[in-house]
């Protein structure tokens, strides 16, 4: 079966005024197309320092709120059509403050065996798979980033944004975090997922 | 008053700067939006930045969105309501993208999407002292905002939850307690009588073109789902109040200083007489979609 894939980084973003300020990536989003549906996983940063006590409770759930999100671009699109790309760029538009989309990779695809047809555990093994994969080059970029001395030479005072360094180690964390792919849908279940309901 | 380093565009037309594209690109989109636009920056207003919009040419008439945006801009000035401020900017070799565009200053250090906002305030496991401290000024926010739409029949505010953000700048004593922000709305291109013949969004709301006297009508205004259930009455009464008194010189002043390369004559006289009309029929349909009770 082939699996084909794309990534979208989610970035924060500590002063949204600057002009210099520099994003840190915080989640990466993965959503995967098979024969048997779409999936989308999720792996986001456990700890986060340095933010002020608001921005930390706007992130105290990041997973939820990026599920949230992508729930909901998932029920604006299409009926039956959980195409990647409407998703992903949904999920973008989105999210276009303090949290952002900083970059939506190109498709990627990888043909795996498995023992039955759209195995949900082998799936979801695969998907934890990819999504450190790209977890690993998120960091891998950002460290590659923070070695260019004119950017490095921009940022701000680390009491009021993070340093490179404090952003690479921030983002070193990655790797701890859990990821796990929300149920394998199918384009009918699509329509069962719907915006949050007013209490 | 304006928080420091935010230039008074209220009082500018055009900007005469060179602006430049930001290296923080925060808040754009990775591929062209509906109207398209980028970050931008320029020596003068020091570390700060501005999006600029549109990049999509504009497409006939009565769909000039830059001149719109500086209009709404304007008028939310006058009237108290948080719409960040807007100047309209000539953008030099624009190849095949718009040239007349204006920049929107993006106004907070923080700023965090309605959708972020509305789940915050209604999960009832949220931290007393964030409930509060959104809670602070987001009715007296919310209540400006919807008077200024129903003022300007904006379209666009319904289910697009990235049109509205609450934001803040860090408090200096790092607790919640001493943080307060405030709700913006933006995006007015599908206002004053746009015509989204694209998507066929007026067709879905079913208004009618203001040059076919479309602004006489008391429509139920698209507003962010849950937001309308916590205005403050108070604040919303005395907003419209200000639009119902709102000086017609006024309104000659800011639709009519608009270029025409902006906004051709005929459709600046189309927007100025609905202004002018629809001072007197905000309250109507501000009331047709008020719920019963809400905060006050």
């Amino acid at each position: 079966m082939k699996l084909r894939y794309r990534c979208a980084v989610v970035s924060y973003c500590p002063d949204m005024r600057s002009a210099t300020a520099r994003s840190l990536p915080v989640a990466i989003l993965l959503v995967g197309r098979a024969s048997g549906g779409t999936g989308v996983a999720v792996a986001a940063a456990r700890h986060l320092r340095g933010l002020d006590p608001l921005s930390a409770a706007f992130m105290k759930n990041l997973v939820e709120m990026i599920k949230g999100h992508v729930n909901d671009a998932i029920s604006r699109g299409e009926p039956g059509g959980l195409d990647m790309d409407t998703v992903l760029h949904s999920f973008e538009e989105s999210l276009r403050n303090s949290l952002h989309v900083s970059e939506i990779s190109e498709e990627e695809s990888r043909t795996v065996e498995l023992s039955q047809p759209s195995s949900s555990p082998e799936l979801e093994q695969i998907v934890r798979a990819v999504m450190r994969e790209a977890v690993d080059a998120a960091i891998a970029a950002l460290m590659e980033a923070s070695k260019e001395p004119d950017r490095a030479a921009r940022q701000p005072t680390p009491n009021t944004r993070e340093t490179s360094e404090q952003a690479a180690r921030m983002a070193l964390e990655f790797p701890d975090t859990t990821s796990w792919p929300l149920p394998w849908l199918t384009a009918n279940d699509s329509q069962r997922l719907s915006r949050p309901s007013a209490p | 008053m304006r928080p420091m380093g935010v230039p008074n565009w209220r009082a500018e037309l055009k900007s005469a700067l060179s602006w430049r594209r930001s290296d923080n690109r925060a808040g754009e989109i990775t591929r062209s939006g509906e109207a398209g636009g980028y970050m931008m920056t320029c020596d003068e207003i020091g570390d700060r930045r501005a999006y600029m919009k549109p990049t999509k040419v504009e497409r006939g008439p009565f769909t000039a969105r830059a001149a719109r945006e500086k209009i709404v801009a304007d008028l939310a000035h006058d009237i108290g309501a948080n719409v960040p401020p807007v100047v309209l900017w000539e953008r030099p070799n624009a190849g095949e993208e718009e040239t007349f565009c204006c920049l929107s200053m993006v106004m907070c250090e923080h700023q965090r999407a309605w959708s972020e906002v509305k789940t915050l305030i209604m999960d009832p496991s949220c931290d007393r002292q964030v409930h509060e401290a959104i809670m602070a000024t987001l009715p007296r926010d919310a209540a400006a905002g919807l008077a200024l739409d129903a003022w300007v029949m904006q379209a666009d505010h319904d289910n697009h939850d990235a049109n509205m953000f609450f934001g803040w700048d860090a408090s200096p004593s790092d607790e919640i307690a001493g943080i307060r922000g405030h709700l913006f709305f933006l995006d007015y291109s599908f206002s004053l009588g746009h015509r989204w013949c694209e998507k066929g969004h007026r067709r879905v709301l079913g208004w009618k073109p203001w040059d076919q006297d479309g602004w006489k009508a008391t429509v139920k205004i698209p507003f962010p789902p849950y937001l309308d259930r916590y205005l403050l009455r108070d604040h919303l009464e005395s907003t419209l109040q200000k639009i119902e008194a709102f000086p017609e010189e006024t309104l000659n002043e800011v639709v009519l200083r608009i270029p025409d390369e902006y906004m051709s004559a005929s459709e600046k006289q189309m927007i100025l007489r609905g202004l002018v009309e629809r001072r007197q029929i905000a309250r109507e349909g501000v009331k047709s979609q008020l719920p019963q009770g809400g905060r006050t």
